[in-house]
């Protein structure tokens, strides 16, 4: 699904550097990404999604070497492949939730708002516990639920990938095990592989494999491969 | 292109507030320039149709613009009088025909017109109910006096006292209603139209009251008889309506020649007519003047125009500033919207769909906006010719 080599990224004016040797990640994988606040980890998504592109090195996502696509290409690979949910929600506030659901419809000519993904954004909804509330808007959600509006329409489009940035971020720790949850439940059905940046070490347990940024960085520096630890997190708690 | 069209409408309509002010901002900066424009076009087609209407006029000297404005729109006290005798001049030689205008009193608030039964013809008038005046003490009324007074043909009128201090001035006079004219969207709707020698009843230049001859000698109201001269005290009854049993005793004392009209409205029976008429008039001498009304109110519209220049320029300025506000708030809504716009093209907009949103928000903001500029306009259109009248029938 993911396969990084000697990725290297920088951003202009800035002495920050991302380095990643190597990097795979299997079909269906659900990766956490920790690491202090700067380590590079949502530039990591960014890189992934095709938002930025490295200075050197190769990024395959889905077979597709992202920084050989076309601005176009690349956009629609985003659309076609990738989901992604972020810390603050990002709903659209003028919009009710069916909308913010189906927004991916709305602003790419590539995808067709149907009456079959109308249907099937209620049912994402019902499934999240939003069915009674289709219509309202982004303000008239808690927390939890503005995250789940926004987890719906990271999956709508049925991605191969879902990338999301500190998704439990802003929710207490109750909605942040039952996002995650819904987050690995739905991404299941799909076999969609799930990959989450987070800084909060209390979720990491359903995860199958924990990427320590930090290690990388220290892995790097020392000219070692990177080191990723697959199942029980416990240490990491 | 429907997904950011919808969009663009639902953000519209979420943030209404703002959305209607600055529809409001648009359509005000747009109609205000518009509906001058309109108004000052309807201004100078009817001041100037009415004028071309009238091919000259003669009056007292002075002001051409107030004796013009007196004949076409029946300005009280706007221009001296002349005497009859002028009309009877301008008439001599059978070179035009001359028609008196009398406007100096009011009825319920509306001029009163003493004038010829010629004025009618002249103007194109006729009566829809009943008939034009016919005997001394009868008026004709405009179709908007009879509208707004809710009078009709059988109805009596009461003349205005020209000044209400003046307690020993002459009396009311009762018009009676003979006719109510046609609609003619011109001045002629708000006037009461009376035979020239009515007028100069309402004046106090003519009267009618009890006959003295059949009154025995030991009468109150006789002070003296002697030698056929009858000498009564103020207990003589007045009459303040003619009647069929009182006109008789309504005459005029002095020499109808000198008695005042305002201005003659001159048709000469053509141009060559025209040209001697004027001659005659523009000696030096001459108490009175020879006026084109049409040559009159073009030289006003020129001021008007030069006035509704510097409006025009006005409105530019004003249109540039609200255009410049605009842009700075659009700047800042999308300074204010920049994480939404980052999250759309995070889920795959192009920069080109976040543009045609922005577009498209604009274009329904500016869509109504237009829209209720046409309504305006619409509006502005269908009720500019009732206001110009409002405002000529209001200035006099």
């Amino acid at each position: 699904m993911i396969q990084i080599e000697d990725l290297r990224f920088q951003y202009p004016r800035t002495e920050f550097m991302l380095q990643l040797p190597q990097l795979a990640v299997e079909s269906g994988e659900k990766i956490a990404i920790v690491g202090p606040s700067g380590c590079g980890k949502t530039t990591l998504l960014n890189l992934l999604s095709g938002i930025a592109l490295p200075h050197s090195g190769t990024v395959k996502v889905c077979g597709e070497e992202v920084s050989k696509l076309t601005d176009a290409a690349r956009r629609n690979f985003r659309i076609a492949k990738i989901g992604m949910v972020f810390q603050q929600f990002e709903l659209v506030e003028y919009l009710d939730v069916l909308s913010n659901i189906l927004l991916p419809f709305s602003i790419n000519s590539t995808l067709s708002l149907s009456s079959e993904v109308r249907a099937k954004a209620a049912e994402f909804a019902g499934a999240m516990g939003l069915a009674g509330k289709l219509g309202r808007k982004s303000a008239q959600l808690s927390q939890g639920e503005q995250q789940r509006v926004a987890i719906c329409r990271a999956l709508i489009t049925e991605p191969e990938l879902v990338l999301a940035d500190e998704p439990t971020g802003n929710l207490d720790p109750d909605n942040k095990r039952r996002i995650l949850e819904l987050i690995f439940q739905l991404a299941e059905k799909k076999h969609q592989t799930v990959m989450v940046v987070t800084h909060d070490m209390g979720i990491l347990s359903g995860f199958d494999r924990v990427i320590d940024f930090e290690q990388i960085r220290v892995a790097t520096v020392a000219g070692e491969n990177l080191e990723t630890r697959r199942g029980d997190m416990g240490e990491q708690e | 292109m429907m997904g950011p069209l919808r969009l663009a409408w639902k953000y519209v309509f979420f943030h209404k507030a703002k959305s209607l002010i600055l529809i409001a901002c648009i359509v005000l900066t747009s109609i205000l320039p518009v509906a001058v424009k309109l108004l000052v076009w309807q201004f100078d087609q009817k001041i100037v149709a009415r004028a071309a209407s009238t091919p000259s006029i003669v009056g007292a000297k002075g002001s051409s613009l107030d004796l013009v404005l007196s004949a076409l729109y029946f300005k009280q006290g706007a221009a001296n009088p002349v005497p009859y005798s002028e009309v009877e001049r301008a008439r001599g030689d059978g070179l035009a025909t001359a028609i008196p205008l009398h406007c100096r009193f009011t009825a319920m608030g509306y001029p009163v017109v003493g004038t010829s039964l010629e004025y009618f013809g002249y103007r194109g008038l006729e009566a829809v109910d009943g008939s034009l005046f016919v005997s001394l003490g009868d008026c004709v009324v405009g179709h908007k006096v009879a509208e707004m007074l809710s009078v009709e043909v059988g109805d009596r009128l009461i003349s205005d006292r020209d000044n209400v201090l003046d307690l020993a001035g002459q009396s009311p006079l009762k018009l009676n209603v003979a006719g109510v004219l046609g609609a003619s969207r011109t001045p002629d709707d708000w006037a009461v139209f009376v035979d020239l020698k009515t007028a100069w009843v309402i004046q106090g230049l003519g009267h009618g009251h009890q006959d003295l001859n059949k009154e025995s000698a030991d009468s109150p109201v006789l002070l003296s008889n002697e030698s056929g001269e009858i000498i009564a005290n103020r207990g003589v009854v007045s009459y303040i309506e003619i009647t069929d049993e009182n006109i008789d005793s309504f005459h005029f004392h002095g020499d109808t020649g000198e008695f005042p009209v305002t201005a003659v409205l001159v048709a000469a029976h053509g141009f060559k007519e025209e040209t001697i008429l004027q001659g005659r008039y523009e000696s030096s001498e001459s108490e009175v003047q020879f006026v084109r009304p049409e040559i009159v109110v073009r030289d006003l519209m020129t001021i008007v125009f030069q006035v509704n220049r510097f409006f025009n320029a006005n409105a530019i300025l004003i249109a540039g500033s609200t255009a410049m506000l605009m842009v700075l708030v659009v700047l800042l809504s999308l300074r204010l919207r920049k994480r939404e716009m980052e999250t759309m093209f995070r889920l795959g907009c192009s920069k080109g769909t976040i543009a045609w949103l922005q577009i498209g928000e604009m274009g329904i903001i500016f869509g109504f906006s237009m829209v209720f500029v046409l309504m305006g306009c619409g509006w502005v259109w269908m009720v500019s010719g009732d206001i110009v009248e409002g405002l000529l029938v209001n200035a006099r």
